[in-house]
């Protein structure tokens, strides 16, 4: 077994696109990995040897119309061509990721647990997209009589930029909607990176629209399908989570310019609860199917929301909300209805509510 | 947190009993296209806001009240004093926020498996 290691630099979204960008390329090299959050560094594993004569295959992973979402902020707009600093970009990464030699160099200067990369000053700028807390820049020290100034942008060397682009083009979930847009990424947990390819594919399929009630209940919508999802790849018949949480970003757009909104940790414990039991399709399947017909409708904002609170946080109070909000739904005779609960279902969901 | 998950509440048989009392009055059997009584909204908009014991009770005590009236008319079981006793018991184990949310939860458990 063949390990790199990826020291984490502590910028969550950079370092797990990154980390699913030097996967893909080993995948590439040696036709399998799987990839793992190990806390402090990502650990990627493979049974075999890298053959670089495959290295030029890596430009298949540069699909257009990701790559448009993930540089928005230089883009302006999915649906024009692409921007010449865009294609400067792009060819620029394909190059670095291409050059054999240099690819020699940098996937053996990952078989050993080395420093974190270095944020800061480099050659290439960490775009929004890419990390929210890139946006802002490093700022100098504001000394007594000077003027307030912005911060510079982010630097990072040009190895690591076209290594965090690959993942962040290849396995983060882009949705736009009315509020601007959603960027979600899973951290694997020994994760053969062929499913987390086919999960990803299903996912765009499944979650084609951000959900009406806003971003949270977009992001639980996302995480339930991902577990369902994760469901489906047995591992000899037994259940094994495949992902630890979700990293998510959300962006706005005010006139022309993207601004930072709010980024966090969704967690996947309960989820991974329920998809340990005999219940977890029939659970999921409500959830979903609450989440998908509420999607695109207005005045059923209270029912997801309530929910999505629930799902991130199962406690009492968010179990008594959520309970009340179906219950009415149920009960008005002109809301769309999901049907009540087997009793053996809903006892599975109550396991999990402390009081 | 505790160490008990509100599926314990839920379980017993007291809640059983007066889950479906109340599942009967807010989500009434249909005859036809229509409900056999109108829905008894006033209960769960009454359960919702009660904080104490004593306002627990006094909710419980209206919801009978109108449940008694459905039940002569359309000959349906009552529940029994000894379940009304354990049910205050319960409050006094668990409180009344898991005792009216493992009630409520009733409400929303497929008829034919209550």
């Amino acid at each position: 077994m063949n390990h790199y290691f990826l020291a984490k630099s502590g910028w969550e979204f950079f370092d797990v696109s990154k980390a699913y960008g030097l996967g893909l390329v080993i995948q590439t090299l040696t036709g399998n990995a799987s990839i793992t959050d190990r806390g402090g560094f990502y650990l990627i594993e493979s049974k075999n040897e890298t053959k670089f004569d495959k290295i030029e295959e890596i430009s298949k992973y540069f699909d257009d119309s990701e790559l448009k979402t993930t540089l928005i902020t230089i883009q302006r707009s999915t649906k024009s061509e692409m921007k010449p600093p865009v294609k400067k970009v792009k060819g620029k990464c394909l190059e670095t990721l291409t050059d054999k030699e240099s690819m020699i160099t940098v996937i053996k200067n990952y078989e050993n647990l080395n420093s974190p990369s270095i944020i800061g000053t480099d050659k290439q700028t960490l775009y929004q997209t890419m990390d929210l807390a890139a946006t802002k820049g490093i700022r100098n020290e504001i000394l007594l009589k000077k003027n307030y100034s912005d911060g510079t942008n982010i630097k990072i060397s040009d190895k690591d930029f076209a290594l965090s682009l690959l993942g962040h083009i290849n396995f983060t979930i882009k949705k736009f909607s009315d509020f601007g847009l959603i960027l979600v990424a899973p951290t694997p947990l020994k994760t053969e990176l062929k499913n987390v390819r086919q999960i990803y594919a299903n996912l765009k399929g499944n979650v084609k629209v951000a959900h009406k009630a806003g971003w949270f209940p977009t992001i639980t919508q996302i995480a339930i399908n991902l577990v369902s999802e994760e469901i489906m790849v047995k591992d000899g018949g037994k259940f094994a989570p495949k992902f630890g949480s979700l990293i998510y970003s959300i962006m706005r757009k005010t006139g022309n310019q993207w601004k930072p909104s709010t980024g966090g940790i969704f967690p996947l414990d309960f989820l991974h609860q329920i998809a340990d039991s005999d219940n977890a399709i029939n659970i999921l399947n409500k959830w979903k199917k609450i989440f998908g017909w509420t999607s695109r409708k207005n005045g059923h904002e209270d029912l997801p929301t309530s929910l999505a609170e629930f799902i991130a946080n199962p406690n009492l109070f968010n179990y008594q909300r959520y309970v009340n909000f179906h219950l009415r739904n149920e009960i008005d005779k002109d809301n769309i209805k999901f049907g009540d609960y087997k009793k053996e279902d809903f006892l599975e969901v109550m396991k999990n509510v402390g009081i | 947190m505790s160490e008990f998950r509100l599926k314990d509440v839920f379980e017993h048989e007291s809640i059983k009993s007066f889950g479906k009392t109340l599942r009967k009055m807010i989500r009434p059997p249909k005859e036809g296209n229509k409900e056999k009584w109108a829905s008894d909204y006033a209960s769960i908009v009454e359960l919702g806001y009660v904080e104490t014991k004593d306002q627990f009770a006094e909710v419980i005590k209206k919801l009978l009240r109108r449940y008694d009236v459905i039940a002569k008319k359309h000959q349906l079981k009552r529940p029994t004093e000894k379940n009304l006793e354990e049910l205050m018991e319960l409050i006094d184990k668990y409180g009344v926020k898991p005792v009216r949310a493992a009630l409520i939860s009733y409400a929303l458990v497929k008829k034919d498996e209550e």
